[in-house]
């Protein structure tokens, strides 16, 4: 694992209403996340995560989400990943790290394949690793393979 | 590897008391700060790592248990969360769930460590806090939340 230099954890909520089969959900903008080199991502099911920090009960199952990443070029970097795998604590505490890359967060998004027992205003949370545009030179040899 | 820390040259463990002034609990909302400590401020921190006490059962798997001061437990650790700043109070990791924090194996009579995870940087523990989202229902008596920081 290559080490984490900035986290932030983002949240997906599933909207009033609860979804449906084939909806894709975006990423809402956080100015923390403008402007970043992804270099890691983890989610989170209910039973590690119970509540959201702004109070919204975390989704009970990933099985039926996958999750898309765009850079900023629009070029689906991650596609349709499920978010199931994503989960450190079913790879022995290991999270999924990749070559950095400059994710434009408000592109990317995730889809509903299977929405069984999900409920309406219930939140995916996903802890995203990554380093401030203006920092990577300085972290940079640290993620070339 | 940086980062990992089998790098680490010191591993200093801080106990973060969740208490109200009226001994009624943990309030949720409350930003429950770390107490201050140099070594963790002076070094880079490669790895942190967070332990719960209990007795197993519903409560989650301990992994350090203390016959004196009431420590968290890991069905309890689900719902808190970690903000971790700087020396200059720039959000270094923000709102870490703590249970992605604890590395041991939750099932019950299936006990194996998972990795640490790499969190790399220097911190200022005054400025560093943990707490609970209010509105969910969820209490918390007055109890200890133990981190340990691996650090070079």
């Amino acid at each position: 694992m290559k080490p984490i230099v900035r986290s932030y954890l983002a949240e997906i909520n599933l909207g009033n209403s609860a979804p449906g089969q084939g909806q894709n959900l975006n990423f809402q903008d956080y100015p923390q996340l403008r402007d970043i080199y992804i270099t890691g991502i983890t989610t989170f099911e209910d039973a590690q995560v119970a509540v959201s920090p702004s109070g919204k009960t975390v989704v009970p199952s990933l099985t039926g989400i996958t999750v898309s990443l765009k850079d900023i070029y629009n070029m689906d970097m991650i596609f349709q990943y499920p978010a199931f795998d994503l989960q450190p604590s079913l790879v022995n505490g290991y999270y999924r790290d990749f070559i950095p890359f400059k994710l434009q967060l408000t592109k990317s998004y995730i889809t509903i394949l299977d929405p069984t027992g999900l409920l309406a205003n219930q939140s995916v949370l996903f802890n995203i690793f990554y380093v401030p545009a203006k920092e990577y030179n300085n972290y940079a040899k640290i993620y070339v393979r | 590897m940086l980062g990992n820390n089998r790098q680490a040259l010191q591993i200093i463990r801080i106990s973060i008391p969740f208490f109200s002034e009226t001994g009624s609990g943990a309030v949720a909302g409350q930003k429950y700060f770390f107490p201050e400590h140099p070594e963790i401020d002076n070094k880079t921190v490669v790895g942190i790592e967070l332990h719960c006490g209990g007795v197993g059962g519903v409560t989650g798997q301990p992994d350090s248990t203390d016959s004196k001061l009431i420590q968290i437990r890991p069905s309890q650790v689900r719902n808190i969360y970690f903000v971790f700043k700087n020396e200059i109070n720039e959000h270094l990791f923000e709102n870490v769930p703590a249970l992605s924090l604890y590395t041991k194996n939750v099932a019950a009579g299936n006990d194996f460590k998972q990795s640490i995870q790499p969190y790399f940087g220097k911190i200022k523990t005054r400025a560093c806090y943990a707490y609970f989202p209010a509105n969910t229902g969820f209490t918390l008596p007055d109890s200890y939340l133990n981190l340990t920081f691996y650090l070079r």
